[in-house]
């Protein structure tokens, strides 16, 4: 709190006393507090729509990790809290995904076919790694993850393969995310106990 | 010439050896030079696959680090969780390189998935971690690729690192190779130190075999020259393969010695059962005479008519029994002959004249050859004289009427010889098988001991007597013996002087 205060007297007095005229660089944004970003996605998997089973199961997921958090950052594991958060927030895109392919694309419309084969690729790249992710995660909850994530990359390869790029974005998108969940989990599980004081947030 | 082709084994022998240790080193420079052209290969292979994986990981980190705006705020434990995420994924398709991230001080996201536990390492090796870190130090100077070779005491070592960006962590790989000093390099130098052992032993090997053969040889060689001047004589023992030969040689000249004295006991047995058989003969035919004489001279003393005849016919007889005796002591005489260097010539006009009247008597002419003046020789004249006299007697006995012998000396090897040929109707092989056997004659009147008692009268001093088989008639053939040592030096010389 008291970090937050500084920076803040810091950029006004920057702001005073450069001379106008004088163009610089914004200032990098302010990240929420652990608690509040928790609290927020647990409001958007509330209200954030279940268009099928798929999205339905990956609110499921977000929520149940959030609220995970919510409980690490009460133990005082503030970065554990975090990376359940971000592992909630990964889980949560995967419903908008599902969402996405509702309505034929997301706020950007269909991405052009060169950049979806680029995608595709790094995403085979990254379900290789969600096996070892979830070995270093031991989270039961998470078991079905990787199988998750493979059977979304192949609904992605089978949607470029038909021209349908709005699917095959997406549901490689909600693959990569499966994985970035893992990952999180995996280094929420990673963090040491207690260790909130060396903790960088 | 020769002794080339007698030590043609040797020479093979020695060939083959130097085949040997050509081809053995040539075996060894080839195999030498293959290992160091595999190793290359091997080296420049890991090298390459070094570069391709620090260059992997290297992509894989920016697109990491790329899409994650809160990456450089994370701690490193959890840093390192994702870049072992992207070290195992990456490397899993790099069998044998172990590798990872070096940030400041720290190794991060090290992971060696194909490592031949079966599971994947995750601790970086504690041996190479310096290397590791003066390697990254130096890829950050250079902001470039940089890889290193290096010949550990176990394994050959090649290390890649390449920064990721300017102020990111070092990507670095590494691989180990079988190097010199690993199990299968101290194996093969044993099997290159065997070779060439094995090489030099044939070698080795291969000369003594030749050697030994050829001392064996010359030793067999040697010894069958001295069995052929002595009999007696044996070839060396020994206890190789041509030991089998030269114990086969001696047993074979050991079976030929009993032989030929088996044989002289049998010459001796039947020589001395025709001995007594002539000699029984000879005497009953005077004694009969002699005994049917005394008979008549004592019924014609009866009668008071004793005849002269008679008497002379007994004495006769007597004095025939005389020279059967003296021909036979003869044979076995005990006189000692004494030669002497003399003229030879003198003592064979001396015989000729002897036998002269006999000759006219039977118009045969005797022809003495007197080119050959000054040739001398080593001998008792008296015995010399006795058995050319026999040979011209038996010559003219043998010679048609009108018929020639003919009396020649010469020089044969250094030694004079005497020849005397006759034109008669020579000698049948049976003949001459027996021809010097006591009492042995083809004459009614001939006591069969003349050539006997010459050859012996020869040879007991030194000479010898020969019958040569001759197209016109007979040929005896008088070896006067030799020269003994003791005489002059000169006289030697004189004498070689004239033979030549």
């Amino acid at each position: 709190m008291n970090g937050q205060i500084g920076l803040f007297v810091a950029a006004l007095l920057i702001g005073v006393l450069l001379p106008p005229g004088i163009q610089h660089p914004p200032l990098p944004p302010i990240p929420p507090k652990p608690s509040d970003r928790l609290a927020e996605i647990l409001r958007q998997t509330t209200a954030t729509k279940a268009v099928d089973k798929t999205a339905q199961l990956a609110l499921a997921y977000s929520r149940a990790f959030a609220e995970s958090g919510e409980d690490r950052l009460q133990s005082g594991q503030s970065f554990a809290a975090d990376r359940m958060a971000e592992a909630a927030d990964a889980l949560l895109h995967v419903a908008q995904h599902q969402q996405h392919l509702q309505t034929g694309g997301g706020p950007k419309g269909p991405p052009p076919p060169a950049p979806i084969q680029d995608q595709l690729q790094r995403t085979y790249f990254r379900i290789q790694q969600a096996d070892y992710f979830l070995s270093q995660a031991r989270d039961s909850r998470a078991a079905s993850f990787p199988k998750w994530s493979r059977d979304f990359y192949q609904l992605a390869v089978r949607a470029y393969e038909r021209h349908d790029l709005v699917a095959a974005d997406e549901n490689a998108k909600s693959a990569e995310d499966i994985v970035r969940a893992l990952e999180n989990l995996a280094q929420a599980a990673a963090s040491p106990q207690g260790g909130a004081g060396k903790d960088p947030l | 010439m020769n002794r080339l082709l007698e030590n043609r084994l040797v020479l093979q022998l020695l060939l083959t050896s130097a085949a040997a240790l050509s081809l053995s080193a040539i075996s060894v420079i080839l195999i030498t030079d293959a290992v160091r052209n595999a190793e290359r290969v091997v080296l420049g292979e890991a090298n390459r696959t070094i570069a391709s994986a620090v260059v992997e990981l290297k992509e894989q980190y920016r697109y990491r680090t790329s899409s994650d705006s809160s990456w450089q705020s994370l701690p490193a434990h959890a840093r390192d969780i994702s870049l072992r995420g992207i070290t195992q994924t990456v490397l899993r398709s790099y069998p044998g390189i172990e590798g990872g991230f070096y940030s400041g001080s720290d190794f991060l996201g090290y992971a060696f998935p194909t490592h031949d536990t079966g599971s994947s390492k995750t601790d970086v090796p504690s041996a190479e971690r310096d290397l590791i870190v003066l390697l990254t130090k130096r890829s950050v100077q250079t902001n470039a690729l940089t890889e290193q070779v290096i010949r550990g005491k176990a394994d050959l070592l090649v290390l890649g690192a390449v920064p990721t960006s300017e102020r990111g962590p070092i990507v670095w790989t590494m691989k180990r190779l079988a190097g010199r000093a690993t199990p299968d390099a101290w194996r093969r130098e044993l099997l290159l130190s065997i070779l060439a052992a094995a090489a030099l032993a044939s070698i080795a090997g291969s000369l003594a075999t030749g050697l030994s053969l050829a001392r064996g040889v010359a030793q067999i060689k040697s010894g069958l020259s001295q069995m052929e001047r002595n009999f007696e004589c044996r070839l060396p023992q020994r206890s190789d393969e041509l030991g089998v030969i030269s114990r086969s040689v001696n047993q074979m000249a050991r079976v030929r010695g009993e032989l030929e004295l088996e044989l002289r006991r049998e010459d001796r047995l039947r020589a001395l059962g025709r001995l007594a058989a002539g000699l029984a003969h000879e005497i009953r035919n005077p004694l009969n005479s002699i005994s049917l004489t005394v008979q008549l001279l004592e019924r014609r003393l009866d009668t008071n008519t004793i005849r002269r005849e008679d008497l002379r016919t007994v004495r006769s007889e007597v004095e025939r029994l005389s020279v059967l005796l003296n021909d036979l002591l003869d044979l076995q005489r005990s006189r000692q002959p004494r030669p002497e260097l003399q003229p030879i010539l003198p003592v064979l006009k001396h015989c000729v004249s002897l036998v002269e009247q006999q000759a006219r008597m039977q118009n045969v002419t005797v022809q003495l050859e007197e080119a050959s003046e000054d040739i001398t020789g080593f001998f008792d004249s008296q015995e010399l004289t006795q058995t050319i006299v026999n040979l011209l007697l038996n010559a003219l006995e043998a010679s048609p009427d009108g018929g020639l012998v003919h009396v020649r000396v010469l020089l044969r090897d250094g030694l004079a010889q005497v020849q005397v040929d006759d034109d008669g109707s020579g000698l049948g092989m049976e003949q001459q098988e027996h021809l010097f056997e006591p009492f042995y004659t083809t004459k009614p009147a001939g006591t069969g001991l003349g050539l006997a008692v010459s050859r012996e009268l020869m040879r007991s001093q030194g000479g010898d007597l020969l019958y040569v088989a001759s197209e016109t008639g007979a040929r005896f053939v008088v070896q006067l013996p030799e020269l003994p040592p003791e005489l002059p030096r000169s006289l030697h010389a004189e004498l070689n002087h004239t033979d030549r």
